[in-house]
């Protein structure tokens, strides 16, 4: 059987560039191939691969209006395509998964590049036995006419992609029940299924016990199928052992111990104007493994209009410092820090911003762990403060924290 | 203010974003159950949530003071960046198919009468959801076919969003059926604990700034 997919019916024009292309001017399989393979597949994607949703303005008459019309999701789009290739497919959950055949783990990227948007899938396929039968790369790329981009072109792009990553996989394997049989549910090391490669969201941690807890802020580690953190050299697996949102903390367990471990400020105290530094692991995909100190001062004990708990400090931070220790002139914790002032959206309106950061109280997240039964200890009363706030024995305890899909 | 300080997306993840997400709406849709008033009331008086910022597109807009007035969201407002909840409100639309007839009668009127039609007909939805510094803990969808005959003048601006008339009604009467939904909402109850639990002591209105400093 023929597979042929229509091209954008004359909107756009889709240059085949993959190297794992079965043919550069559109997507046919060999004739001797049947559709649907009777093979049952499980398909990974990453969870906020899953989510997107195509958007697009819509249009009154010949008015903008401010309606929106949402295309399928990531999720659908790839489901609906599958349903062509396969005669049974199905997401993987790791929680709950039928058994499967063939398992493809696929993930997606969307880019400008040259003034052409890209669409790329790197994609890895095993059997029900965990081995690794194919790999391989899926390249669509569109460039613009007049008008630009619209999401509408994106969410073709996206099912292009998608159809292409699948002919690949048929054409390549020729699947059929009897060569990939169903084989029984087996936990998958997700190591397997996750990009190693590009981290999904990465951040900073700091053990608050010698047992190998340490605290980070949730936004870093939510959704995310593997985490692991940079500790002395080596990346240490971890999971996470409580969370709130509300708060947005964390707490991750490496079950190894530490001997370098951060106190808490004694009773959550704050010193307006008191010296402070943050310790963190920003743009961990340009910079190497080494934590970054800057430092500044506790400027005010109340954050933006409507927040929680938290307070403003002014040592410059980068993305990638969420979760790091705000480190106070007795070398405790007074805070973590969980967020900046947006400087571009505030650039538009005129102002623009200089080191206006915010970490959440040390009060809280002592509650927070004590909430949570996780061991911590309180710095000391001394009410000695130094003028530099001393980092040496900080930096060891602090780790850089990464969260894969 | 950006949460977004807030770790390092991968760039591809970066793109997407920008490109494809907001907003961005998942599967794992909780239904709507329908809940009767008398319950209703009840538990909504129990659950006051604390500022939560309100973020609409123009027709969720339109919403604000009918939610505010309900006392679960007493404290929703427009100008709480730094809240870690967040209720966004939008509006989608799938558009009915456009026959033949329907579009050269549009043209005909847009040449001979100066008027654009407005192909707004179709399978509107209204879209609540909450967010928790950035995590969804909540969402509904509440929609409705409308139907819209009405011609404008080409430079007009829809003040109705692409809704009609009619459906500005039926957009503002989803506001009963949400608080409906809230009120039974485990999720919701459980952010309220929490909040209880940490910030119990700090009512908003005495113990928060309610303004932004400069």
């Amino acid at each position: 059987m023929r597979l042929r997919h229509e091209l954008f019916a004359g909107l756009v024009v889709l240059a085949s560039t993959a190297s794992t292309c079965l043919a550069a001017d559109g997507l046919t399989l060999p004739k001797d191939v049947a559709l649907p393979a009777n093979v049952a597949v499980a398909i990974y994607l990453p969870k906020q691969v899953r989510e997107f949703r195509s958007v697009f303005r819509s249009a009154s008459g010949f008015q903008t209006t401010d309606s929106v019309q949402l295309g399928n999701t990531f999720e659908e789009t790839t489901l609906e395509s599958a349903r062509h290739f396969f005669n049974t497919s199905f997401m993987y959950e790791a929680a709950g998964t039928p058994g499967y055949g063939l398992l493809i783990a696929m993930h997606p990227n969307l880019k400008s590049e040259d003034r052409q948007l890209v669409a790329t899938a790197h994609y890895a396929v095993f059997n029900s036995a965990g081995v690794s039968v194919l790999k391989g790369d899926s390249v669509v790329r569109w460039a613009p006419g007049i008008g630009g981009y619209n999401s509408d072109v994106m969410g073709r792009l996206t099912e292009q992609v998608i159809n292409r990553t699948l002919t690949d996989i048929v054409a390549q394997l020729r699947p059929t029940a009897d060569k990939f049989p169903t084989g029984e549910k087996t936990p998958l090391n997700m190591d397997l299924l996750v990009d190693k490669d590009h981290a999904a969201m990465s951040g900073t941690g700091f053990f608050v016990n010698s047992t190998g807890q340490l605290l980070t802020a949730a936004h870093v580690v939510h959704n995310c199928a593997v985490i692991d953190v940079r500790y002395g050299g080596n990346a240490l697996p971890a999971t996470v052992t409580a969370s709130s949102a509300l708060l947005d903390m964390a707490v991750l367990d490496t079950h190894v111990s530490s001997e370098h471990f951060l106190p808490l400020r004694h009773e959550g105290r704050l010193e307006l104007g008191e010296n402070v530094a943050n310790i963190g692991f920003p743009l961990q995909s340009l910079m190497t493994d080494a934590p970054t100190v800057t430092r500044g001062t506790l400027s005010s004990r109340a954050g933006l209009s409507g927040s929680l708990g938290q307070f403003q400090f002014s040592a410059p931070i980068q993305p990638g410092a969420s979760g790091g220790p705000v480190i106070g002139a007795r070398g405790d914790v007074v805070g973590v820090a969980v967020g900046t002032l947006n400087a571009q959206e505030l650039l538009k309106q005129g102002v623009l911003p200089q080191n206006v950061n915010f970490a959440l109280e040390a009060q809280y997240v002592q509650k927070f762990l004590h909430n949570n039964a996780v061991a911590f200890t309180e710095g000391a009363t001394d009410p000695h403060v130094s003028p530099d706030v001393p980092i040496d024995n900080v930096l060891p305890a602090v780790v850089g924290v990464r969260c894969y899909e | 203010m950006k949460r977004a300080l807030s770790g390092t997306f991968a760039l591809h993840v970066i793109v997407m974003l920008c490109l494809v997400s907001w907003p961005v709406v998942a599967d794992n849709t909780e239904s709507s159950t329908a809940s009767s008033p008398a319950s209703q009331a009840g538990d909504q008086a129990a659950v006051l949530l604390p500022t939560i910022s309100f973020r609409a597109d123009a027709s969720g807009d339109d919403l604000f003071d009918g939610l505010q007035s309900a006392h679960l969201f007493a404290h929703l407002s427009k100008e709480a960046p730094g809240s870690p909840i967040q209720l966004r409100i939008y509006h989608s639309v799938h558009p009915a198919k456009v026959d033949a007839k329907n579009f050269f009668s549009g043209l005909l009127s847009v040449g001979t009468l100066g008027l654009s039609p407005v192909i707004m007909s179709g399978e509107h939805t209204m879209h609540y959801e909450i967010y928790v510094n950035g995590q969804r803990i909540s969402r509904y969808e509440y929609s409705a076919k409308l139907s819209r005959s009405e011609y404008m003048h080409g430079k007009t601006v829809d003040a109705t969003h692409g809704l009609g008339p009619d459906g500005v009604v039926w957009a503002k009467s989803t506001v009963d059926l949400f608080l409906n939904d809230l009120a039974h909402d485990n999720s919701v109850r459980a952010l309220n604990d929490e909040y209880q639990v940490y910030f119990g002591a700090l009512a908003p209105a005495a113990g928060i700034a309610t303004t932004a400093q400069h």
